[in-house]
């Protein structure tokens, strides 16, 4: 073996030239394919690049419109360092790791003509992405050059980050209010106003390059998902859900991404079953239906995913119909639900609409679907059913938020099945799946699951 | 024209192979560094992390309450906008509060210790006891009977302008917290700044002990990439090494808490002959700033580099010497430090001692921790004027036993060799402070200036 390597190097490069190609034609031919979102993650520098633009478009062409749908004509953000709330790096460059000092951005629309201009008030220079105005560093002090620059600027009503429904919009903190009010003055101070709605604009709405690029964010935690779902990873009887539990966590930081949240790995066992094993050992079994929710951040975008997956027993080669038939159930609540999306309907329309309408067709739903996009539970309209204790707070007040073109949605839900084979016990198919609203209505971004995935 | 090919693409098999390589390809032994230093997984560091927070909450916590004055604490905040020192009281794989979450520590005096609740909409893991169960009233009404009952002499809020890392309280849950409370009880609240800084500055043994492996991988890192595994001089830029560095972090599963980077100091002569390019060019002294965050602590490091011309064998000795003098620097500022001195007072005695030995110096230190700029005891002599006025307060604050630093500085030397031309030194390195054995690195320094061939 040794020798033959030595002899012929030239052999094992046509060698591998001629994998390579095959391994392409069986891709692109009739077996399944591969992971391909997963093998194709840029380098930091590169996702720098990729999102500095996107911000510089995002700046440019959104920020505007949102302003004037609010009415503020002076948006300020403010952070502390180490204490950046949710909306100050989405205005800030990749680079941006942390806030330096008191960062104040300003947002000053000029009207339609002139445009939004972008200010700080804060001790860093950022370039071209912000205008220094804190030039005299020595004469005055931050927030009584950032009175004077308002003043200066004399806007109708200046937003500022406070709110008492939404987590996005309540960046402000305390601390800094005061000092804001104590600088501009009880005139000045009058003219503060909630941003709240500006800011969860702002995350909300996806550019024309960020909904591109989305499928891909998908299609890799897809990959994911079919990785961690298989032999790969699990050996029936000796991996726990712990194990694929810190399986996804490590593989996601392997890749430099970002899980936003600790992955849920659970088993929905049949009561015969159950009776066999250990209650808690948290050991994969065959005969198991196991569920998955995972959830990671590239490019700035977020995913969050649930699929199922069955172990099969000695001799099964596809589950039981009776879980198929939960998943299909789940499938065609989905498609109810999304039916109902349009622009202007608000979340609790589009959700109490859908729960009447999917309760009439026999299906047991529970809907609880979130935006998704800068964060995972994100900006914009909930859709919860849940009973007002069961839901985030302030859920229902939210959920009169109207939806806006171009928005991202977790299509989230339960749907409950009685399945034969397992004595007439209740199936609970936790699902989810990443959707976009654009003015061709409610669509997954990278298709959904259709069948469940087998452990063998 | 064809066999020119089969080598073309053997090369191109060969940078498909070292670049598989440099891949981050970690087993269950997780990742390591290049030296083959280990580096914990996330499990690992996971674990690690509760382990200490759980003895933070038994041996830290009651002294500092009581230190305070304050006998119930209040942390308040929302889903995505965690109060800053949220992350340090909720065990992983915490990665985000569910809703709004109030953590609430009581103290019940030295016998019966201080209890750990929450009022939370899914609770909070940890031993927290969820008060808002069942849920008869609102989340803030029950937050409220709660204290009524509990009867604290002072309630200490997250709001503080001094400290940003204590000022996690926003606006809104401010309001709504006073309105729930009336106000009788709302005038009890206080700032817990000290609190907040005490909890977030105070290291316990475990953690001191770990402290030490943690700069090890960051000294590590910048021994991989200030070499010619990185710079191949002439044609590596700035930017390129810190793209370099950036990923590097990514792989090993560290956080970079700050975008690292790469300064060129040049001689007159080669500044002349290079202009403004940022290509790392023999005769350069190359200059870093790199941090990480690692099971939970940061680092926050300057080191230099010289890159040898054709047929040097070693640095200019001037450039040694201007690295020498700011070790000497370090050796004075880290002997002044004592318990119970301000930060104003430490650096006063540094400035002074060190311009009397000749010393062209300018010393910008702060604390180091969960957070690279972090808060606590800052020595800092720079001129309140040309920084952000909240830091002036800060160097009000005493040095307390079990703290880290950064101890950062610049130091100016003429350099012969360069003509005199003066040489900064921007250093720093993490040293811990304890009262018993004063202030010290905690994983050695840099003594020589590192080569670049």
């Amino acid at each position: 073996m040794k020798n033959r390597l030595r002899r012929s190097p030239v052999t094992l490069c046509l060698a591998f030239a001629l994998a390579l190609v095959l391994g392409a034609t069986s891709v692109s031919g009739l077996q399944a394919p591969g992971p391909a979102d997963s093998l194709n993650i840029l380098p930091e520098r590169e996702r720098a690049r990729v999102m500095d633009e996107w911000l510089k478009w995002r700046l440019e062409n959104i920020l505007p419109d949102l302003m004037r749908r609010e009415g503020i004509d002076l948006w300020l953000v403010i952070a502390n360092e180490s204490d950046p709330g949710p909306v100050y790096f989405t205005l800030m460059p990749a680079t941006t790791l942390y806030v330096v000092r008191t960062a104040c951005l300003m947002f000053h629309d000029r009207g339609k003509e002139l445009g939004v201009e972008r200010l700080t008030a804060g001790s860093s220079r950022l370039g071209d992405w912000y205008k220094s105005t804190w030039l005299d560093k020595k004469g005055k002090r931050q927030f009584e050059n950032l009175a004077e620059v308002v003043r200066k600027l004399n806007p109708k009503k200046i937003g500022i980050l406070t709110s008492p429904i939404w987590y996005f919009g309540d960046d402000l903190t305390a601390g800094l209010k005061d000092k804001l009010v104590a600088a501009l003055g009880p005139d000045l101070s009058k003219r503060l106003v909630s941003a709240d709605r500006l800011a969860v604009g702002w995350l909300e709405t996806r550019s024309p390059q960020e909904l591109s690029v989305y499928r891909h964010v998908c299609g890799i935690t897809h990959d994911l998902i079919r990785d961690f779902f298989s032999n790969r990873v699990i050996v029936p009887d000796v991996t726990t859900t712990d194990d694929v539990e810190w399986w996804f966590r490590q593989r996601v930081r392997d890749l430099g991404l970002d899980p936003w949240f600790h992955p849920g790995i659970s088993i929905q066992r049949s009561k015969a079953d159950s009776a066999k094993f250990a209650a808690d050992d948290g050991v994969i079994r065959r005969g198991d239906l196991l569920h998955c929710d995972v959830g990671l951040k590239y490019l700035g975008l977020h995913s969050d995913m649930q699929w199922s997956a069955y172990v099969l027993k000695p001799g099964e080669t596809d589950a039981p119909e009776g879980l198929k038939n939960a998943l299909a159930r789940a499938n065609r609540t989905a498609e109810i639900f999304m039916s109902e999306f349009r622009e202007g309907r608000s979340g609790n329309e589009i959700v109490d609409e859908s729960m009447r309408k999917a309760t009439a067709e026999g299906l047991r739903p529970l809907i609880y679907t979130h935006p998704i996009g800068v964060y995972g539970h994100a900006a914009g309209p909930p859709m919860d059913a849940r009973a007002v204790e069961d839901a985030p707070e302030n859920t229902r007040a939210r959920g009169q938020y109207p939806l806006f073109l171009n928005t991202a949605y977790s299509i989230e839900f339960s749907a409950t099945t009685r399945v034969a084979e397992w004595g007439g016990q209740d199936v609970r198919i936790g699902y989810e799946e990443d959707a976009v609203f654009t003015a061709a209505g409610c669509r997954f971004i990278d298709g959904h699951q259709t069948s469940l995935l087998l452990i063998r | 024209m064809r066999a020119k090919n089969i080598p073309t693409l053997a090369a191109a098999f060969i940078v498909l192979a070292a670049f598989s390589f440099t891949l981050p390809a970690p087993g269950p032994e997780g990742p390591a560094m290049a030296s083959g230093l280990k580096v914990l997984t996330l499990r690992e560091q996971a674990d690690q992390i509760n382990s200490w927070m759980e003895a933070r909450f038994e041996k830290v916590l009651p002294a500092l309450m009581r230190r305070a004055g304050i006998d119930m604490w209040l942390v308040v905040s929302r889903e995505y906008n965690e109060d800053p020192l949220y992350f340090t009281m909720v065990p992983k794989p915490a990665l985000y509060s569910s809703g709004t979450v109030a953590l609430i520590f009581h103290d019940k005096g030295p016998g019966a210790g201080v209890e750990r609740l929450c009022s939370a909409p899914h609770g909070v893991s940890g031993s927290y006891k969820n008060i808002w169960r069942p849920r008869v009233k609102t989340q803030f009404e029950t937050l409220a009977d709660y204290i009524r009952q509990a009867d604290p002499k002072r309630i200490g809020i997250d709001v503080s302008s001094i400290w940003p890392l204590a000022d996690g309280l926003t606006v809104a849950l401010r309001e709504k917290l006073a309105a729930a409370l009336g106000p009788e009880l709302s005038k009890r609240l206080v700032s817990a700044e000290d609190l907040c800084v005490g909890w977030l500055e105070t290291r316990t043994p475990e953690e001191m002990k770990t402290f030490q492996h943690i700069c090890a991988v960051a000294h590590d890192l910048i021994r991989e990439f200030f070499s010619n595994r990185v710079i191949v001089p002439g044609k590596t830029t700035e930017e390129d090494a810190i793209w370099w560095i950036r990923q590097r972090i990514a792989s090993l599963g560290l956080e970079a808490w700050f975008q690292p980077s790469i300064d060129i100091v040049r001689s007159k002569k080669d500044a002349a002959r290079y202009g403004e390019s940022t290509i790392i060019q023999p005769g350069d002294l190359l200059h870093c700033d790199v941090g990480i965050r690692y099971i939970g602590l940061c680092t926050d490091m300057q080191w230099q580099a010289y890159v040898l011309r054709p047929g040097e064998k070693g640095a200019p000795a001037g450039l040694q010497k201007a690295l020498d003098n700011a070790n000497r620097v370090a050796d004075i500022l880290m002997a002044e430090f004592k318990t119970g001195r301000t930060g104003k007072e430490i650096v006063t005695a540094a400035m002074d001692k060190g311009r009397a030995e000749g010393l062209n110096l300018l010393i910008y230190t702060h604390p180091l921790g969960y957070n690279g700029h972090a808060a606590g005891c800052t020595p800092d002599a720079r001129d309140p004027k040309t920084i952000d006025e909240v830091n002036v307060p800060k160097w009000s604050y005493p040095l307390y036993s079990d703290t880290a630093y950064s101890i950062e500085f610049s130091c100016r030397t003429a350099v012969p060799e360069w003509d005199g031309q003066e040489v900064g030194i921007g250093y720093e390195e993490d040293a811990l402070y304890t009262e018993k054995d004063g202030c010290r690195f905690i994983d050695g320094r840099q003594e020589t200036l590192l080569l670049i061939r």
